[in-house]
């Protein structure tokens, strides 16, 4: 009687023939030919390729010989095998008709058939039999290259199975055999994310958050140390709705993650936390907010909403309402908060921003922008994106590229708010590029929303001069916020009552302010608090909880409520008050060497307690944040004095670990070294945060670092100390200082290099020599100096003097030729803050803000930044910048209709111009500027020389200033009533005024020539004009003169007169 | 856009294959006024070098050289002239530079001198590329492939017509 072959390939090789076991086929090679013949059964199989297969690296007749000796085994070994080897003298097959069974033919029948029944239980018991039969890879023990992509295959099917069995048993509610085999595909592709989130959600769904949280750490870590990446946004959002949700029926309604299909997106949070009580007695405010939103920036430059008022008053509340308007207008929202402790964290709070904004989930009519695909300028800072990045080039640079960032979506009118908090606290850095944006995109949907305690303010900080530059310039819109009155802090009470009693409906477990409360006292709340609503707040819980409130005062009342934490909550909680900011789990777990799990629990407990709150999302991990900065403070303050020390040491220390890799840690490792008491730390970290200021050109922040630095070296050994007081001290000289300070530090890096030479510090003192060399630069004392010195030494940083140079070129080229000049202005403001410095003054900053404020039709100060600057240039002897000046001096009196005055002007032009090299065209300038205003003074032979000047410019091929001299011709003339010459005149001043694309003169000349045309009383061509001159000069910031011509062309073309000779203005 | 000449004339080597802080300043504020470099020729004895710019006009490129800091001993915009048909190839080893200036040259004048000349150049293996003739017609800058620029001035000389300098060229391109 034939029986059954049975040939397990699954796992390893196994044969049995009815019920016997069938070793002798034990060689690899035999098993592998029977597999071949197995696997390939469906065909007969040439000899040839059969041995090719089998003996890939044997020459054509080896091979042959060893497959005709492993065949002629085979025959000898298998039982019966004729009836089931097929062979002829070319081919061999495994014959189909035979009786076999074959694991890996059951295990894909059985995959097939659980795909083809839509019976949950079949599929189920098909879905059994196919993950019991896969009882390891294809035949292991084989390394031919034939089998892979077949072992692979089946691999993958067997992930198939699992992926569909876990839906199926999580339909079935079977939890526990769904994580089972989560757990296993896990183990089969540690890397697979998407398992990753189905077994968090299968132990959400199982009732079990620890473990689905610790799920999540489990995979940030894997995908952090083998990937280099953070988990993608829907499992954080999974991650964040877990930790957040205590009902377990939230999750029934998701569908199973574990396909390939995305976890559906959670409602994205509007806010950085969501507020758990009404927002009470804001009703004004909330109208202001709601009015600032809805300015049109047509209609003016908008203004800087700065909401002011004392600790606890509910600033951050209220910016909280305005961002969720902001959402609920589809616009976008950048959320940062400054903090004490990183007031020389250079551009935090715009980092901060930013990865808000990256981190938020994108909407078909709000698509985010990711970090990677920042402007390669802003690369610098955010190591996360790359680790080395190249330093941007200037300061301009870095806040233009922040600028195009914000203004990309204000093009598509999508409403875009940046919102910052406690900005007293704004370095100096962050305060420059937020005056910067909000100077350029004030005509933009970009706004500025900020908070800020007055009191903190009053304080020599960035910020104060920020708010003061703002008043000046008005652009500042502040809301104050009072106190709220008994009637407010009433309702107050009520909602916190009423909260109270849901949650205890809800829960069934009295929350812990509530708990054996009676009513509260509203009297009593509101003269405690004095109609603070934090206070208020406090007091309330208190009364609810122990029936009186133990003290009126804030940091008391918070006190005894962080007392009443458990223990190993309070010691984790105290440990994120030592950081100083808002915090991530990962960073407190390492720092507190703490289990995750634990640390899970303790934010559990401190999010139940009010205490602390998922804060401003960022790529990567949910960080939180104490829910007032009153509260982190009270928390630190009960860190004992020799605690405080040891923990921020330790902060240090666990901070240093990943400054490798991440050199913005730097000045947050300085300023726990330096708490912690480690001086050496605290010196050489903050001489590698100062250098990376100086890169980011954050020069308030490295110098203030550099002098910290300084005052730990004095208490290190003389060698450790000499190369980092020499770096220090270089930094300080970078970074710019002026006067009495340079002298002394000229003085003291004399007195480093005496040390230096004296230790043997070669590297000290060529550090020092560099600094010396600079600040010698610096002050102009330029004999002192080789220019290949200078230049050696220039080549790492750049600072503030050769910065502020850098900035007034380009703000003043643009100023110079009429173009963006609300950037030429931004430009040279910040040039001109960055010059004073170090004590500069540049020719360039003041001629480039007198061409502005000429543009503006401010005159006065015009006139006085000129008259600076040629004074200056002349004492300078720089004769171009010279010449140039008086030639802006020279156009404004022209402007302002005092040719008479512009008259001297050029005559000094034609002096300054013979002074200058080269064959230019000053002195062509000079003459057609002189000529015009002679023209304007109907003075003699005035048009002879216009003319002649006209020309010469015109073989000159200065265009620009044809068009000037044309222009202003034209409207002479046209005061005195010649309009077909003023015609004549500004048709050419046009067409200069095209090919040089200069708006203001395209938009006056053409303004003047509509005039011209509406004397002669051809309207119809004069309203063609109009609107052509209209649609060019849509989108530009034109002239006080251009504009104020277009003006009077339009007054003239709707009062239907003709324009009567109108004297200049 | 308008074809701007910087002629420059220095006392010392000039090194322009490596830009300094001047040129870049220079290269800022021509971009800020749309003004783009084609090409420029540098004397064997890096003393003399001609350079020109698309620009909207010559006003724009003198601008960014005084404000970059560069020196230059004139700019002016020039009219391209080039031979009818075929355009002969700058040859790199032979390329030769001939300045001129002149009392404003009349456009009948100027094609009969031409005329002259290319014959001459024809006998002497001289081929004319290209020439910049100034807006006020009183400059002429001529590129050649000559074999020399002795040959060159022999040539000028056997026609009559006066020249300021020639010199052997190397080009540079963007």
């Amino acid at each position: 009687m034939s029986l059954s072959l049975g040939i397990g390939l699954l796992g390893g090789f196994s044969l049995t023939y009815g019920d016997r076991a069938v070793t002798e086929i034990a060689s690899s090679r035999s098993q592998a030919l029977l597999a071949y013949l197995l696997l390939h059964r469906q065909v007969a199989q040439s000899r040839q390729r059969i041995a090719f297969a089998l003996w890939a690296d044997s020459t054509d007749p080896q091979a042959r010989t060893n497959l005709r000796k492993e065949l002629s085994y085979l025959r000898r070994d298998l039982p019966e095998s004729d009836r089931f080897l097929l062979i002829e003298s070319k081919t061999l097959q495994w014959s189909l008709t035979a009786p076999f069974t074959l694991d890996v033919m059951e295990f894909e029948e059985s995959v097939k058939a659980a795909g083809q029944t839509t019976d949950l239980d079949k599929t189920r018991s098909h879905l059994d039999l196919a993950l019991k039969l896969y009882g390891g890879d294809l035949l292991p023990s084989c390394e031919d290259e034939w089998i892979v992509p077949e072992r692979e295959r089946l691999a993958q099917m067997r992930v198939r199975a699992l992926e569909e069995s876990i839906e199926v048993l999580q339909k079935r509610q079977d939890y526990r055999t769904a994580i089972g085999y989560a757990q296993q595909l896990l183990r089969i592709e540690p890397l697979n994310e998407g398992t990753y989130a189905a077994l968090m959600q299968l132990h959400g769904l199982s009732g079990d958050r620890a473990n689905a949280l610790q799920v999540y750490y489990q995979c940030m870590t894997v995908l952090r140390e083998e990937l280099g990446v953070d988990p993608s946004l829907a499992t954080r959002n999974l991650y964040q709705r877990i930790l957040n949700e205590d009902e377990p029926s939230l999750f029934k309604d998701l569908p199973p993650l574990c396909s390939a299909a995305p976890p559906p997106s959670p409602p994205s949070r509007a806010l950085p936390l969501s507020p758990s009580l009404p927002l009470v007695g804001r009703d004004r405010e909330l109208q202001v907010l709601h009015d600032w939103l809805v300015a049109t920036p047509e209609t003016s430059t908008s203004e800087i909403l700065l909401l002011l008022g004392e600790a606890g008053i509910g600033k951050t509340r209220l910016l909280e309402e305005l961002a969720t308007a902001v959402r609920d207008r589809n616009g976008q929202v950048l959320w940062g908060c400054a903090f004490e402790a990183e007031m020389l964290r250079p551009y935090g709070v715009w980092i901060d921003a930013i990865r808000y904004v990256a981190s938020q989930q994108a909407t078909p009519t709000l698509p985010q922008p990711s970090l990677a695909d920042l402007p390669i300028e802003l690369r610098s800072l955010f190591p996360e994106v790359s680790p080395q990045p190249e330093a941007p080039a200037d300061r301009g640079r870095l806040f233009d590229a922040v600028v195009r960032l914000l203004s990309g979506r204000s093009e598509d009118r999508t409403l875009t708010v940046v919102i910052f908090d406690n900005i007293q606290w704004l370095d100096e850095a962050s305060t420059a590029l937020l005056h910067y944006a909000a100077r350029l995109l004030g005509r933009t949907t970009v706004r500025f929303a900020c908070a800020a305690r007055p009191r903190e303010l009053e304080r020599d900080r960035p910020a104060s001069k920020l708010v003061s530059a703002l008043r000046r310039d008005r652009r500042l819109q502040t809301l104050e916020l009072p106190l709220l009155d008994r009637e407010q802090i009433g309702e107050l009470v009520r909602a916190i009552e009423q909260k109270g009693r849901a949650e205890e409906a809800d829960t069934s477990i009295p929350p812990p302010f509530l708990r054996g409360a009676g009513g509260i006292a509203v009297d009593r709340v509101f003269a405690d608090s004095g109609g603070n609503p934090l206070l208020a707040l406090e007091i309330a819980r208190a009364i609810s909880q122990h029936g009186t409130a133990s003290s009126d005062n804030l940091e008391a009342l918070i006190q005894d409520r962080l007392q009443q934490l458990d223990r190993s909550t309070r010691e984790l909680m105290l440990w994120a008050a030592a950081l100083g900011r808002s915090f991530d789990p990962t960073t407190i777990a390492q720092i507190a060497d703490c289990p995750i799990h634990q640390l899970l629990l303790a934010i559990e407990e401190l999010e139940q307690e009010g205490i602390v709150r998922p804060a401003a999302a960022s790529e990567g991990e949910t960080p939180y944040d104490f829910v007032h900065d009153i509260v982190r403070q009270v928390a630190y303050n009960q860190l004992s004095t020799a605690r405080r020390r040891l923990v921020h040491l330790q902060i240090a220390r666990t901070l240093q670990k990943s400054f490798a890799t991440d050199d913005s840690l730097a000045s947050d490792i300085a300023y726990h070294a330096s708490l912690g008491g480690d001086r050496a730390l605290a010196a050489s970290t903050a001489l590698a945060a100062a250098e990376r200021c100086l890169k980011l050109f954050a020069y308030t922040e490295a110098l203030e670092l550099a002098e910290q630095g300084i005052q730990h070296g004095r208490f290190l050994e003389p060698e450790t100390r000499i190369s980092l007081h020499a770096g220090l001290l270089r930094v300080c000289v970078f970074a710019g200082v002026t006067g009495e300070s340079a002298a002394l530090l000229e003085t003291e890096i004399q007195q480093l290099l005496s040390e230096a030479k004296s230790l043997g510090s070669s590297e000290a003192e060529a550090i020092a020599l560099e600094a010396l060399t600079i600040l010698q630069f610096d002050r102009g004392n330029f004999t002192s100096v080789h220019q290949h010195s200078l230049q050696a030494a220039a080549s790492q940083f750049a600072s503030p003097a050769t910065a502020a140079r850098m900035l007034a070129l380009s703000g003043s080229c643009l100023a110079e030729i009429g173009r963006e000049m609300a950037r030429a202005e931004a430009l040279l403001l910040e040039a001109q803050s960055l010059a004073a410095r170090v004590g500069l003054e540049m020719g360039d900053i003041l001629g480039g803000l007198g061409c502005v404020r000429r543009h503006r039709g401010d005159y006065a100060e015009a006139r006085s930044h000129l008259q600076q600057g040629w004074q200056l240039t002349r004492a300078q002897k720089d004769h171009w910048r010279e010449f140039s000046y008086l030639s802006y001096l020279a156009m404004t009196e022209l402007e302002a209709g005092e040719p008479m005055a512009a008259l001297p002007y050029c005559d000094e032009m034609l002096v300054v111009a013979a002074k200058i090299q080269g064959e230019g065209s000053e002195a062509a300038v000079a003459m057609a500027l002189k000529a015009l205003a002679r023209y304007c003074l109907d003075l003699p032979d005035a048009e002879i020389e216009l003319t002649e000047a006209i020309a010469t410019l015109q073989q000159m091929d200065a265009k620009r200033m044809v068009s000037y001299v044309l222009t202003g011709a034209a409207e002479f003339d046209l005061s005195r009533d010649r309009p077909q010459l003023a015609i004549d005149r500004a048709e050419v001043a046009l067409k200069n005024a095209q090919i040089v694309n200069h708006p203001s003169e395209i938009s006056l000349s053409w303004a003047i020539l509509i005039q011209g045309l509406l004397v002669l009383g051809e309207r119809q061509r004069a309203m063609a004009q109009l609107e052509l001159l209209q649609q060019s000069i849509e989108h530009y910031d034109l002239s006080f003169s251009a504009q104020s011509a277009i003006d009077r062309a339009i007054q003239q073309m709707q009062a239907g007169i003709p324009a009567t000779c109108q004297p200049l203005e | 856009m308008t074809i701007a000449i910087v002629e420059t004339l220095s006392d010392f080597p000039l090194n322009p294959e490596e830009p300094n802080d001047i040129s870049l300043r220079v290269l800022d504020c021509l971009a800020e006024r749309h003004a783009t470099w084609r090409y420029s020729l540098l004397s064997s004895d890096r003393h003399r070098m001609i350079c020109t710019f698309d620009a909207p006009d010559a006003e724009s490129v003198r601008e960014s050289y005084r404000k970059g800091g560069a020196g230059f001993s004139r700019i002016w915009a020039g009219e391209l002239l080039k031979p009818e048909g075929l355009q002969p190839e700058r040859h790199p080893s032979l390329l030769v530079v001939i300045e001129g200036t002149y009392p404003p040259i009349g456009e009948e004048e100027l094609n009969e001198v031409s005329s002259k000349m290319l014959s001459c150049y024809t006998q002497q293996g001289i081929e004319w590329i290209q020439s910049y003739l100034s807006l006020d017609r009183t400059r002429l800058i001529c590129e050649l492939n000559a074999p020399d620029a002795e040959s060159v001035r022999e040539a000028q000389y056997r026609v009559g017509v006066a020249f300021d300098r020639v010199w052997s060229a190397t080009i540079l391109k963007p």
